[in-house]
């Protein structure tokens, strides 16, 4: 490995990122601080520049997912803060490993305490929905499944990208009874569904959840059916620019072929451009009343708690440093 | 082919497999296929048996009748020609042969001009600069939208693909060819794009008594996002998919299809574990609905029950004796 590859590789990672090829947020935010790790340890005098660019690429990835930018804030702060002012061999590099391991290490105790609070509210008999792929929901219904609580599920594919596939085949690799329906199908199957339970993207001030494109779909006819609407976030999902007033900007895909499957595209292909336009959101936003509780690492709350609980981790709100900010701090270490 | 003894024409066969297979789909053209596999199979009938004739078609009629469950708008149609065949008590196998073809080809010019007076009412709801959203295909929706459009109407329009056969597509491509700006989206941005839309118009597949309508999975969702963002929600129809048996309590039954249409056989290989399921049509209850247009007017869905009455109501009663001791009988006849 060398600098051009680990930037190459940071790249790359982003453009997957921003195609919505990685499943599940936290995934996504968690490869590209590695791959960011990579170009930290292998890069040198370019840092500061690089950094800089880089990391606004990562966060232009994911418009509307404050995911990215938590997890990345949360590892240059680590990265400061473990860089010493002078010393010898590898002072930096050494820094980097620490930094990531201490990322590592936070997600996985959020996770664990989210799936285990989470699992809980499990019953036996429980037929859960849940939407798109979200690894702390799949964590949460593992440890009830472990637990030996008797319950099936099932997943909507979440178009256009059908994360919900992944789900599926995660949930029957853990053998937990699953069934796959298209998103269509919601309103049918939720008279036989007790719970929701789905990820999330983004917390909002007010406590809107900003989750991939349908979930507010979920959320509105769970909530006609009288069906409990649970979101599984860790604090870090929380948006602390929307205390600041600022709106939450959804990225809208338009590329035909990230929406229309191959096999089908020539039946519109003619029109694409003249007449036709594919378009989607890869969000959309849940209002705070239909969400019955977010689940973190802090205990089950009420969506509007989260902007209280969540101060914790990004420490005063007067005090909240840009994650541009830092990365500029960090690359001053480089130079 | 040969049923109880008859040999069904292989156009016949055709027809159903298509109905059967979905390559011949939409509710209208389902019936209008349906009736005319029922003149085919009069033309082919050989022979001047009388009774063999009129046993050969209800043979046929059942078969036809049986290529797909819930489109109500099959079982009319085929009732809609053997009504005609019973009333016009043929004393030859000609007799019998003209009045099936009479009626079927009836049955198709009825059905064609219910496409285009639909069209011509629903698109007097549309007013000027409205953004308009659509699920699946439906030749009395595209109907509705392409008359608003040819008025100068319609702004844009928001297709949903419609899984999981993707039939938004062939909608998109049909407004498309006429010139109006299509959108097309995943069906999960529905809540997404709904802030942006004036007016719903879906098709129907049934119409039940209380005026719900059975329509393409999905159709409820998009209903009560709509009715979430104080959106209108059309629905066209022909009086010919409202179900003359919901009135006498029957559920409609819905259709559950194979896993393949939704996740390719290898998928389901990789995992064994995960069923899928498919149901093909979901229902929206009336309250959701603003308005159905017909071609006998625009009307509110819960007035299903009279245009079924009006329509059927003596015959049905016939059907069913029993119920006459529930004072279900009106005298339209």
């Amino acid at each position: 490995m060398d600098c051009p590859r680990a930037v190459e590789g940071y790249s790359r990672v982003v453009g997957e990122v921003s195609e919505a090829r990685v499943p599940g947020s936290t995934e996504a935010a968690l490869r590209v601080v590695q791959a960011l790790a990579d170009v930290l340890r292998y890069c040198d005098s370019d840092v500061p520049k690089l950094l800089l660019q880089l990391v606004g690429k990562a966060l232009q990835a994911r418009p509307g997912s404050q995911t990215v930018r938590s997890i990345t804030h949360l590892f240059l702060r680590r990265v400061l803060e473990f860089v010493p002012s002078s010393g010898t061999g590898n002072p930096r590099g050494e820094a980097v490993d620490r930094a990531l391991a201490e990322v590592l290490n936070y997600v996985e105790g959020v996770r664990e305490v989210i799936s285990e609070i989470g699992s809980r509210r499990l019953e036996p008999g429980d037929v859960v929905l849940t939407y798109s792929y979200s690894t702390t929901v799949l964590r949460v219904l593992e440890r009830a499944a472990k637990r030996g609580v008797d319950f099936e599920v099932y997943v909507a594919e979440s178009r256009p990208i059908a994360e919900g596939r992944l789900m599926a085949s995660a949930l029957g690799k853990l053998g937990i009874r699953t069934t796959l329906v298209v998103d269509s199908a919601i309103r049918y199957v939720m008279k036989r569904v007790s719970k929701a339970f789905v990820g999330a993207e983004a917390v909002a001030a007010n406590g809107a959840v900003v989750g991939k494109v349908g979930t507010s779909v979920v959320a509105l006819v769970a909530k006609e059916a009288r069906v409990r609407f649970y979101v599984a976030a860790g604090l870090y999902k929380f948006s602390p620019e929307t205390v600041f007033g600022d709106l939450v900007a959804i990225g809208e895909l338009e590329n035909p072929e990230l929406i229309v499957p191959q096999d089908r595209l020539g039946e519109v292909a003619p029109y694409l451009g003249r007449g036709i336009r594919t378009r989607t959101p890869l969000y959309d936003v849940t209002p705070p009343e239909y969400v019955d509780a977010v689940i973190t690492e802090r205990g089950l709350i009420a969506p509007q708690l989260v902007f209280y609980f969540a101060r914790e981790f990004f420490g005063v709100d007067a005090q909240y440093v840009g994650v541009e900010k830092l990365a500029e701090e960090v690359g001053r270490l480089w130079s | 082919m040969e049923l109880g003894g008859f040999r069904i024409p292989e156009e016949v066969v055709r027809i159903r497999e298509g109905i059967r297979t979905m390559r011949i789909r939409g509710a209208g053209n389902i019936a209008r296929n349906g009736a005319l596999a029922l003149a085919i199979a009069a033309e082919r009938f050989s022979g001047s048996d009388l009774e063999a004739f009129l046993k050969y078609m209800g043979l046929v009629a059942d078969y036809v009748r049986s290529s797909r469950p819930t489109a109500v708008s099959l079982p009319n149609a085929v009732s809609y020609v053997m009504s005609r065949l019973e009333r016009s008590r043929p004393t030859s196998v000609d007799d019998a042969r003209r009045a099936v073809v009479e009626a079927s080809k009836e049955f198709i010019e009825y059905s064609e001009n219910a496409v285009k007076l639909i069209g011509e009412l629903g698109a007097r709801r549309i007013e000027r600069g409205d953004i308009l959203m659509t699920h699946c295909h439906s030749t009395v929706a595209v109907s509705v939208i392409v008359t608003a459009f040819r008025q100068g109407k319609v702004e844009r329009v928001y297709v949903k693909e419609t899984r999981p056969a993707f039939q938004g597509l062939i909608t998109a491509r049909e407004l498309a060819k006429e010139g109006v700006e299509v959108v097309l989206i995943p069906d999960s941005a529905v809540r997404y794009y709904m802030k942006k839309v004036d007016k719903v118009v879906v098709g129907a597949d049934t119409i039940a008594a209380n005026g719900a309508v059975v329509n393409k999975i999905g159709t409820s969702v998009v209903a009560l996002v709509a009715k979430e963002a104080r959106v209108r929600f059309y629905v066209a129809s022909e009086t010919y998919k409202f179900s003359p048996y919901t009135i006498l309590g029957e559920l409609v039954p819905i259709e559950v299809r194979d896993p393949t249409e939704v996740v390719d056989p290898g998928w389901l290989a990789e995992n064994p574990n995960v069923q899928v399921f498919n149901p093909v049509f979901d229902v929206t209850p009336p309250e959701y609905v603003d308005a159905v247009i017909t071609e006998r007017g625009v009307i509110p869905p819960q007035l299903a029950a009279l245009i079924l009455i009006e329509q059927y109501g003596v015959k049905l009663l016939d059907a069913y004796p029993a119920h006459r001791s529930l004072g279900l009988h009106v005298d339209t006849e």
